[in-house]
């Protein structure tokens, strides 16, 4: 057999990914990068470190064609020249993303330990400035003192093994 | 396409990292170490009482607040000031005004609370699949706030936070405009406070008048100046009074 006789089984791969994607996605024209890229994100995917892999084996691809002595092929070209890594927007809002996940990970991970954590505080500081809002109710101000004095009890429930004292 | 704020990249990884579903708040709130704490409130709409140490704090709602989607999207607001870095030395007893005022004036802190709240309720992934489904409608924007469980006011800066169609909603009080939110492609001006024209279905159902309740073509003049408007452009409105709020609701939807 020819390599002209060959069946183009890229071809197959590349049809039958795209009508898999097209059921489940929808058309590629309904769908904008933000969207992509939070989909992306619910499955567990990064999507910049999904595009700089790309990019890596694009580029090694397009070395090897180069190596060869053969053109890059248009297409290859165009898909480095869309994942090159660069100073774009969605860099910045890549960073802000981290940035947001590391501060929400350490809330997460410090509420777990919550009554570990209460027992190493000796005094709780808690925001106050309503007590000077002119604008507030004296009605208003006391409920948030009750709310605020719930808070400190749940300090003071705690035994210092972290577990809560129990009620009779 | 539009930015991520800092408020919504804030929601956005919340919801990723508890993986539970939009609306779920009092499920999201323990987790958190935050306590919900409903209150016959005189002045305010929500507040958060926080340590300073760690994460702990109690959110409390007024009780009174009639919409379960207003009471949701201001519980949501509050968890964003607990989270949100930047808002934890600020003044955190939310009014009426303070939360899910879209207008320009709102202050920085507390439009970052409403990004993020709007992004926890209503991920845009999932709202936007709804924007696509169906023709620019204000059932559409009712459709999003009853499935996300939050105010029809949120719902309709969402809508047109995402839309890809030139549209704008238009929030009036007292035959004025309050506040506008314009998608992306809707290039033109509506600026807060100009009077309602009379031209326009927002003027009648202001006037109580019957309105259509399908968006209809109306003479664009009535909205925006005519030297902004392309020859060929057609203005499309639909208004639906809101007697509750003393407000009605337009959503403007210029084609082609």
């Amino acid at each position: 057999m020819t390599e002209r006789e060959k069946p183009d089984l890229f071809a197959t791969e590349a049809a039958r990914l795209a009508l898999l994607s097209d059921r489940i996605l929808g058309d590629p024209k309904e769908i904008d990068a933000a969207e992509a890229e939070e989909l992306l994100l619910a499955a567990n995917i990064d999507a910049s470190e999904l595009k700089a892999r790309f990019h890596r084996r694009f580029d090694n691809l397009a070395k090897a064609y180069a190596a060869r002595g053969q053109r890059v092929p248009p297409l290859l070209k165009q898909a480095l020249a869309d994942l090159r890594p660069g100073l774009s927007h969605s860099r910045a809002e890549r960073e802000l993303l981290r940035q947001a996940q590391t501060a929400v990970r350490d809330l997460l991970k410090q509420a777990k330990q919550l009554p570990q954590l209460l027992t190493k505080i000796p005094n709780l500081t808690l925001a106050a400035a309503y007590r000077n809002k002119k604008e507030l109710s004296e009605h208003d101000k006391k409920l948030l003192d009750d709310v605020a004095r719930n808070i400190q009890n749940r300090k003071m429930n705690v035994k210092p093994d972290g577990r809560a004292k129990v009620r009779v | 396409m539009t930015r991520l704020t800092k408020g919504a990249a804030y929601g956005r990884v919340l919801a990723r990292e508890l993986r539970v579903g939009p609306g779920n708040l009092s499920r999201i709130a323990p987790r958190l170490g935050l306590e919900i704490r409903e209150v016959n409130a005189e002045g305010f709409d929500g507040a958060l009482i926080r340590a300073r140490e760690l994460a702990l704090g109690a959110i409390v709602i007024r009780k009174s607040i009639r919409e379960a989607g207003r009471k949701n999207f201001t519980l949501a607001h509050e968890i964003g000031h607990f989270l949100l870095p930047g808002h934890d030395q600020t003044e955190l007893i939310c009014t009426k005004a303070d939360v899910g005022n879209w207008g320009d004036g709102a202050k920085e802190i507390e439009r970052e609370a409403d990004e993020f709240a709007a992004e926890l309720l209503m991920p845009s992934a999932l709202v936007q699949r709804i924007i696509r489904s169906a023709a620019p409608s204000l059932q559409l924007i009712e459709k999003i706030a009853s499935q996300f469980h939050t105010s029809l006011s949120a719902a309709a800066w969402r809508y047109c936070d995402l839309a890809k169609e030139r549209c704008a909603i238009v929030w009036s009080g007292d035959e004025r405009i309050d506040w506008s939110k314009r998608s992306e492609t809707f290039a033109l001006s509506l600026r807060k406070g100009t009077p309602l024209n009379k031209a326009t279905y927002a003027f009648r159902a202001f006037a109580g008048q019957a309105v259509p309740k399908q968006p209809q073509e109306v003479p664009a003049n009535g909205w925006i100046s005519a030297n902004d408007l392309a020859e060929n452009a057609k203005l499309w409105e639909q208004s639906k009074a809101l007697p509750a709020y003393g407000s009605v609701i337009s959503l403007l939807w210029l084609q082609p």
